[in-house]
């Protein structure tokens, strides 16, 4: 099994694309407890896919101690950790290397870095260089994440041959999606995109507990919507949430049709106008259509129907037809809960 | 405004009702009323998923032990197979993947390089 905990949304930084508004001032994080206790849960789930926890935030290196423990935690129930930061820290080669190897020795299996014209706002490039460059020294396995803006100076490749120099085993170079904090905006020009509706299917569910204990089967910046929801992790147990992750209807049909499909039934009922007549993605098509009112209902209408379908062919399967299976059953009228 | 409209501008909305497709099969009284009573109902169908016996029985619908069971083993095939479906998507197309995910791939033993 495969989770994200989003541990915190404290940040020293207050990027402008921040989609869920982390800075100095937010305090909402998980408790060592609920954290421990949704690993613990994790590993319980019997899965033939290797345990691996990402952890994100926030900025979890404003708490190393608990970053450290978590990471030991996750590392002693046989999982893979990982870790995305902002590098911040990275004030020195010495310094660098000192919260590495305590990371390492905890079991850090590998981090990211996160990067972008917004980012370097608040954290110079050569942090993340450096950071990048002692995780290579010590073994570390890390990645460059870049949030790419139209008018930045280097392009994909150069981005790549940097970051591929500085240490970084891989690169992951992201166009801007239209979520970010709260109350800012860029324009148009900010965003790549291309005319009709993106194919492809869903590349990127996980589930995800945020700090609040709410649960969500995509991290992407504008996924956090009640059509993408699990539930919350005070109020279900982790179980219950994977299972909603793997049979909710939604998360079945992106992952097996794609966002465009949803989108071709929204424009079926009458509700193109509601659409972009360009996206910059799979993702980017699939947030409108979870954020907007109507096609959400649309979405929601579609998932209903999909769902009855799935749940009559189980029950026809295991119902067989009469007489009953037992004598003991019974059928009272009934009306609905 | 959007284009996307003129491709049908006057389609109805007409969802698949799948109970109506199970309805006119040979199907017992019992899997009719159940899945009468799922369709539509998602909160329902939530709660029969999660603990199909309990649910049914608060509505006067009893399941044998080995039904129950039944119920429980088809639920985890279908969250196996479903994982399958996360693992394939993984792979099919990282270039939209979230980077967190893809820092996996350079040390996972397995197929698999992110959720």
């Amino acid at each position: 099994m495969h989770m994200s905990l989003v541990l915190t949304n404290r940040c020293n930084a207050s990027c402008l694309h921040c989609s869920t508004s982390c800075g100095p001032d937010r305090t909402d994080s998980l408790t060592r407890a609920q954290i421990f206790s949704a690993m613990d849960q994790a590993a319980a789930i019997p899965s033939t896919d290797r345990l691996a926890f990402f952890l994100t935030g926030g900025e979890l290196f404003l708490d190393l101690p608990l970053l450290e423990a978590v990471v030991r935690h996750g590392a002693g129930l046989g999982a893979l950790v990982t870790c995305v930061t902002n590098a911040y820290w990275a004030s020195s080669d010495e310094k660098a290397r000192a919260i590495l190897t305590r990371l390492k020795h905890a079991g850090l299996g590998s981090f990211a870095v996160s990067t972008s014209r917004f980012h370097q706002q608040f954290v110079k490039r050569s942090r993340v260089q450096r950071a990048l460059s002692i995780g290579r020294e010590l073994g570390i396995t890390c990645a460059l994440k870049y949030v790419r803006h139209p008018s930045d100076d280097l392009n994909t490749d150069e981005i790549r041959e940097w970051a591929t120099a500085a240490g970084a085993t891989e690169v992951e170079d992201f166009t801007l999606l239209p979520y970010l904090r709260d109350g800012e905006m860029l324009d148009e020009t900010s965003y790549v995109r291309t005319e009709g509706l993106p194919e492809g299917t869903c590349p990127s569910q996980i589930l995800t507990v945020r700090e609040d204990g709410n649960s969500f089967s995509c991290c992407t910046p504008g996924a956090y919507t009640p059509l993408l929801s699990l539930g919350n992790l005070s109020t279900d147990s982790l179980s219950d949430l994977r299972d909603r992750f793997y049979l909710g209807e939604v998360q079945s049909i992106l992952r097996e049709e794609g966002p465009a499909s949803l989108a071709r039934e929204v424009i079926r009922r009458g509700h193109g106008s509601r659409l972009r007549d360009r996206y910059t993605n799979v993702c980017d098509l699939c947030t409108h259509l979870m954020n907007d009112a109507q096609c959400g209902g649309v979405v929601r209408d579609i998932a209903a129907s999909a769902q009855v379908r799935k749940l009559s062919q189980i029950v026809r399967s295991v119902l067989p037809p009469s007489p009953p299976l037992s004598s003991t059953t019974t059928l009272q009228e009934t009306s609905h809960v | 405004m959007s284009d996307h409209n003129k491709a049908n501008p006057s389609a109805a909305s007409d969802p698949s009702n799948a109970f109506d497709r199970i309805a006119a099969g040979p199907t017992s009284a019992r899997a009719r009323k159940l899945i009468e009573l799922l369709d539509g109902n998602v909160e329902f169908a939530d709660a029969f998923l999660k603990a199909p016996a309990a649910t049914a029985a608060k509505l006067g619908l009893v399941l044998s032990d080995e039904e129950t069971e039944l119920f429980l083993l088809e639920k985890r095939r279908l969250v196996g197979e479903q994982a399958a479906s996360v693992r394939a998507a993984s792979t099919r197309d990282r270039r939209d993947a979230i980077p967190i995910y893809s820092v996996l791939g350079a040390d996972q033993s397995t197929t698999e390089t992110k959720g």
